[in-house]
């Protein structure tokens, strides 16, 4: 079968000096719910807006479905790519002063129109799929409100469904849960495990909570310092392979994939 | 018992010397500076006895006054307005070409930047009578004077603005697939409604003001009449003006403070 997101050699240099992404190889075939692990600053959420290019990667070659190359895309090609995967952030980034309802419609602004986009003239059909989104996720009541009346894990739900709003084939999740209490947290991930597990929806995710992720993963990645040090299912991510992973940044070792024992 | 001599010295030796050099040339610089300049003091003493009747003078406000300068205020306020307005929508027009995390080319930012570095450094009352060699005096000469520094401010705030808090906005727009115009009028521009309208709101102010100035410069407006009874030296009638100015410009500082104060309230 034919893998649902390719990359290969990715790299990420900033200014001809420190070094993002040293060297990424990685395949996702449809329907996997891939997390990614590591200490801060190692990388992660580099590689996850290397995806959707909100970051140009300074070398190495990405396709996603049938399109190769797709780090070479700009303009309206490169927003067709965009709308086919959906991202939330770990600050929700939703406009504030527009009402929840809205929020999630900016979803089909890579599908629609530039005009009708600009003026907000969204079809029947478009409004009643953001309506269904929302109550679907339990937000129905809220739907008017304003984005920023609702709690962080409300706002995150929104941010869901805005992706998801999308129709799209991917979802990054960049820290949904970071600045989230437990149940928040807890509400945020099964929203977002059940809904892409319902749609068919491939989804990579960064966390800081080891946990979080085995209950979640499908597969587990640990990237440290730029390369991918670990990949596999969650039940060969042993706590030694985890305390290695989260070293601290005094201790020099060589590091080479981690296998499981 | 005092000893004889004083105690040993407990400052920090550098500092102290630097403070003694620089105090030092200061004082030197003054005194050097005097000699440079031919101050007459005699005139300044012939002077006091003026100084004391024109101070006289501005305490009696003639009421006579009132009527003429608040037409004068009455146009002040409005070319203030109009400049104000014109320049917000030339503003809004360039602030995403500006900003470094919107802006399409990184050299249209940069040249944008450098062009409005220029404008504001060249003072209003110039700008004021460029225009006026091209309109003649009056109102246009007075609203196209306040045009190019206002605009060139204001972009030069918004984009700030936008710089330093449109990062997330823009990046959950981008990820959507959105157009370059929907990420700026839809995310943005809605995003930041608050902060903008403060910084117009604020900016009005500083209109009015610059615009009494320009009146200064023989513009139009209260500024005009004020300039017109300082030059025939009838300070009963400026003083009325001074006043209203004054007041005005009171009213403007608490409007636009509470303006403000609402705008952050909403929301959280």
């Amino acid at each position: 079968m034919e893998p649902l997101l390719q990359m290969s050699g990715i790299q990420m240099v900033y200014n001809h000096k420190s070094v993002g992404l040293e060297h990424i190889d990685l395949t996702v075939k449809k329907g996997e719910f891939i997390v990614i692990i590591g200490p801060s600053g190692a990388g992660k959420s580099t590689l996850l807006r290397c995806i959707n290019l909100l970051v140009l990667p300074t070398g190495g070659k990405i396709s996603f479905l049938d399109k190769r190359d797709i780090q070479e895309l700009s303009g309206n090609k490169l927003r067709q790519l965009r709308g086919q995967i959906g991202m939330i952030f770990q600050n929700y980034n939703l406009i504030s002063r527009a009402s929840v309802l809205e929020n999630v419609l900016h979803g089909r602004l890579g599908h629609i129109n530039p005009i009708r986009g600009l003026f907000g003239l969204y079809s029947k059909e478009d409004r009643a799929y953001a309506i269904s989104l929302l109550e679907h996720i339990g937000l129905g009541d809220h739907m008017y409100k304003r984005a920023d009346e609702l709690s962080g894990g409300q706002m995150q739900r929104v941010g869901i469904c805005r992706a998801l709003c999308q129709n799209p084939q991917l979802m990054l999740a960049d820290e949904p849960i970071a600045s989230l209490d437990p149940k928040s947290a807890s509400d945020v991930m099964n929203a977002l495990y059940d809904n892409c597990h319902e749609k068919g929806i491939t989804c990579i995710a960064n966390l800081h909570q080891v946990d979080v992720a085995k209950k979640y993963a499908t597969r587990i990645i640990g990237v440290r310092k730029g390369r991918i040090v670990f990949d596999g299912p969650p039940d060969t991510l042993t706590p030694e392979i985890i305390s290695k992973l989260y070293k601290g940044k005094e201790e020099n070792e060589d590091d080479a994939v981690y296998t499981a024992v | 018992m005092i000893g004889k001599t004083f105690p040993p010295n407990i400052g920090h030796r550098k500092t102290q010397r630097q403070g003694r050099i620089f105090f030092g040339s200061t004082v030197l610089l003054f005194f050097f500076s005097l000699t440079q300049i031919d101050f007459d003091f005699s005139y300044a003493i012939k002077g006091m006895d003026e100084t004391r009747k024109i101070i006289g003078e501005l305490f009696q406000p003639d009421m006579a006054a009132v009527i003429p300068y608040l037409e004068g205020l009455w146009q002040t306020l409005a070319i203030a307005m109009l400049g104000l307005g014109f320049s917000v929508i030339l503003a809004v027009g360039l602030v995403f070409f500006t900003a470094s995390n919107t802006t399409p080319n990184p050299l249209v930012s940069k040249v944008i930047k450098v062009i409005m570095v220029f404008i504001r450094a060249i003072p209003i009352t110039i700008w004021a009578l460029i225009a006026a060699a091209s309109v003649g005096f009056g109102s246009l000469a007075g609203l196209l004077g306040l045009l190019f520094p206002t605009t060139s401010y204001l972009v030069r705030i918004l984009s700030e603005r936008v710089e330093e808090s449109g990062g997330g906005t823009i990046e959950a727009m981008n990820a959507c697939g959105a157009t370059w115009l929907e990420m700026c009028f839809k995310g943005i521009l809605v995003e930041l409604f608050p902060q903008f309208l403060a910084t117009i709101a604020l900016r009005y102010e500083l209109s009015v003001s610059e615009s009494v100035v320009l009146g200064m410069v023989g513009v139009a407006g209260i500024g005009y009449r004020l300039n017109m009874s300082i030059g025939t030296y009838n300070f009963r009638v400026a003083s009325t003006g001074i006043i209203i100015v004054y007041v005005t410009m009171l009213c403007l500082e608490i409007i636009s403070k509470k303006i403000v104060t609402v705008i952050k309230g909403e929301g959280k």
